[in-house]
């Protein structure tokens, strides 16, 4: 058992190093002159003199391999470089924008498992009956369902026609419920699908017709005997909801004006702010690796059969 | 006429005519669009429903019905393009991975776990910033991010098939590497790789659309959909048919597109499996190719 977890450790371990060289490599790939790019982002007149000294600052001169140690090290210090539009520090930049975003994921992640929950469950009590049909039309159109569409049909519904919720800024629980509800909505259909077949397939199995000729009910075999069976699959599936979640982010942020790591990285993205846009990759990378990682982990406690699988 | 028919029996009626309606739309664009889509006309300026305009005008009096044909050629000429480029390196990559194995395969495949743990999103939007925001520069930055999902499609299936008796047969009869690679391993590569081509062709629309949403891709006046609906939004309560119709215009697509995926990827597998069962490997597909 520990070696197997030590392995894993140790591949999430290489995966962030190459991590770290794919995020280096953005600006090492960058096409054109970077030097130029950021003495002209920088503003004032640009000359070879002024180009030059940039060059110098951001070690652009030297071999590949040189620079990216001296990043590394600089990012294991913490310290991610500085914005080239607004000069600020991108370390307390990020934290800054921390909130918002770890409210988003989490109140996103609480949606996704509401609905997936209660809507796949819903649909398992009576399979191909009146509610289970009309669950899987909306999962089937909610997976096809653009999140930026959902989020500007919500702020209409919600901000503009009943105007009873807040469709803008971050600013208190009532303002979370929107966005929180347009990142969630989508993953928890996807959810709700897979608990559903997760949960039929259970049911098709031997011990649930032990259960029945003992005379337990639906609701009783369901939730007592099919119920752990499907935990392993329900928990891959929320870990993978957890990069769904936060790959939203970066679009309802925008749309509700929130101030997250996700806007943040959109914004770097739009005024080429290299050393912003490194940051954010990185930082997301290390966040999804270390998610599967503990999904991974988490999956193996939970069950039996693959902890033996593996030769534990 | 039996394609034809086979085809029509494997995706079924709504499905084909939704595609198709989409991909006639994009093909014949130019020809049944009533007016140019970047064509302003300040004084049909927020126009509603007309016999002048069918959808209505925009706030500077463009037409909002050539507009969405405009969009349904962007994105499915984006789609495929996208499609192609990250297929065609995929494949090559995959399959050199596959059949020589050893330090290639290893360097491609720690790239592509790399792929894999990072939604394929993030890696478009820090492409695309560093590249500069643009239709080209977005459709680059796509394929980029969409590589990793190919190669190792490709690389799992050539890797199947090079250990396999018949492969063998033909080194020992001296067929050369690229003989054995183009006439064998790629063929049965792309069978594989185009039926997950149709199951991804709604993720990518949706890519698409998202960066261009942003702010990242199609830039204006040329129309795309999830472009037209940003700049829309500031009119949402005059006029919320400027958000809705694109948006509507973008899930149709998608949902033919998803369609169509599950219906070619489950006649193609002929181990009997579900529909349901279909969504449960589609969404756990990324985890299955890690295993």
């Amino acid at each position: 058992m520990f070696r197997i977890v030590l392995n894993r450790a140790i591949s999430a371990a290489i995966l962030i190093v190459i991590a770290s060289v794919f995020s280096f490599m953005i600006i090492a790939a960058f096409p054109g002159n970077v030097a130029g790019l950021i003495a002209e982002m920088r503003g004032g007149f640009v000359s070879q003199e002024v180009v030059d000294a940039v060059a110098e600052e951001f070690r652009l001169n030297d071999p590949l391999a040189l620079r990216y140690l001296h990043w590394l090290g600089d990012v294991l210090q913490g310290n991610l470089g500085v914005s080239l539009r607004t000069g600020e520090n991108v370390s307390t930049a990020m934290a800054q924008r921390l909130e918002p975003t770890i409210v988003l994921v989490l109140g996103g992640s609480v949606v996704t498992l509401l609905m997936g929950v209660m809507m796949g469950f819903a649909g398992a009590m009576r399979p191909n009956g009146s509610i289970d049909q009309l669950i899987r039309v909306i999962a089937v159109f909610n997976v096809s369902l653009p999140k930026f569409f959902l989020a500007a049909m919500l702020i209409y519904i919600f901000g503009v026609q009943l105007q009873i919720l807040p469709t803008f800024g971050f600013r208190g629980p009532l303002s979370w419920i929107l966005p929180c509800i347009a990142v969630g909505a989508v993953p928890g259909a996807l959810l709700s699908r897979l608990i559903r077949v997760a949960l039929e397939e259970a049911m098709s199995r031997p011990y649930v017709i032990t259960a029945k000729s003992k005379g337990f009910g639906r609701r009783h075999i369901l939730f007592q005997d099919a119920l752990p069976n499907i935990v392993p699959v329900f928990l891959t599936t929320f870990g993978m909801n957890i990069a769904f979640v936060t790959q939203s982010s970066l679009i309802i942020e925008p749309i509700f004006s929130w101030n997250g790591i996700g806007a943040y990285f959109v914004e770097a993205a739009r005024f080429r702010d290299l050393p912003v846009l490194q940051s954010c990759l990185l930082m997301f990378s290390i966040l999804f690796i270390l998610v599967n990682l503990a999904v991974d982990l988490i999956v193996m406690l939970a069950d039996p059969l693959q902890r033996r699988a593996r030769g534990a | 006429m039996i394609w034809l028919r086979k085809t029509f029996h494997i995706v079924g009626w709504p499905t084909l005519l939704l595609v198709s309606s989409f991909a006639f739309i994009a093909i014949f664009g130019s020809v049944i669009s009533p007016y140019d889509p970047t064509m302003q006309n300040l004084s049909h300026s927020m126009q509603s429903f007309s016999g002048d305009h069918w959808l209505g005008a925009d706030n500077l009096g463009r037409d909002t019905l050539s507009r969405l044909i405009a969009g349904a050629q962007t994105t499915l000429l984006g789609v495929v393009t996208v499609l192609l480029l990250a297929g065609t390196v995929g494949m090559m990559l995959g399959t050199l991975a596959g059949y020589f194995g050893g330090w290639l395969d290893e360097i491609v495949m720690r790239f592509c776990d790399f792929g894999f743990s990072v939604p394929s999103l993030f890696v478009a939007l820090a492409f695309v910033g560093v590249f500069g925001p643009s239709y080209g520069n977005m459709i680059l930055a796509l394929s980029i991010a969409w590589v990793p999902i190919y190669a190792r499609l490709t690389r799992g299936v050539v890797a199947a098939a090079a250990s396999q008796a018949y492969i063998e047969s033909l080194r020992v009869l001296g067929a050369s590497p690229a003989r054995i690679i183009f006439r064998h391993l790629v063929p049965v590569a792309l069978g594989q790789v185009l039926v997950y081509a149709s199951a991804d062709a709604g993720l990518l629309a949706l890519a698409i659309a998202n960066l261009s949403f942003l702010g990242l891709g199609v830039q204006p006046p040329q129309a795309e959909w999830g472009q037209m609906l940003v700049s829309a939004m500031p009119y949402i309560q005059e006029a919320p048919r400027l958000v809705i119709l694109p948006g509507i215009a973008l899930t149709l697509l998608v949902i033919g597109f998803n369609l169509l995926g599950e219906r070619i990827a489950l006649a193609k597998n002929p181990r009997a499996m579900s529909r349901r069962k279909l969504t449960l490997r589609r969404a756990i597909f990324k985890k299955e190719l890690e295993a």
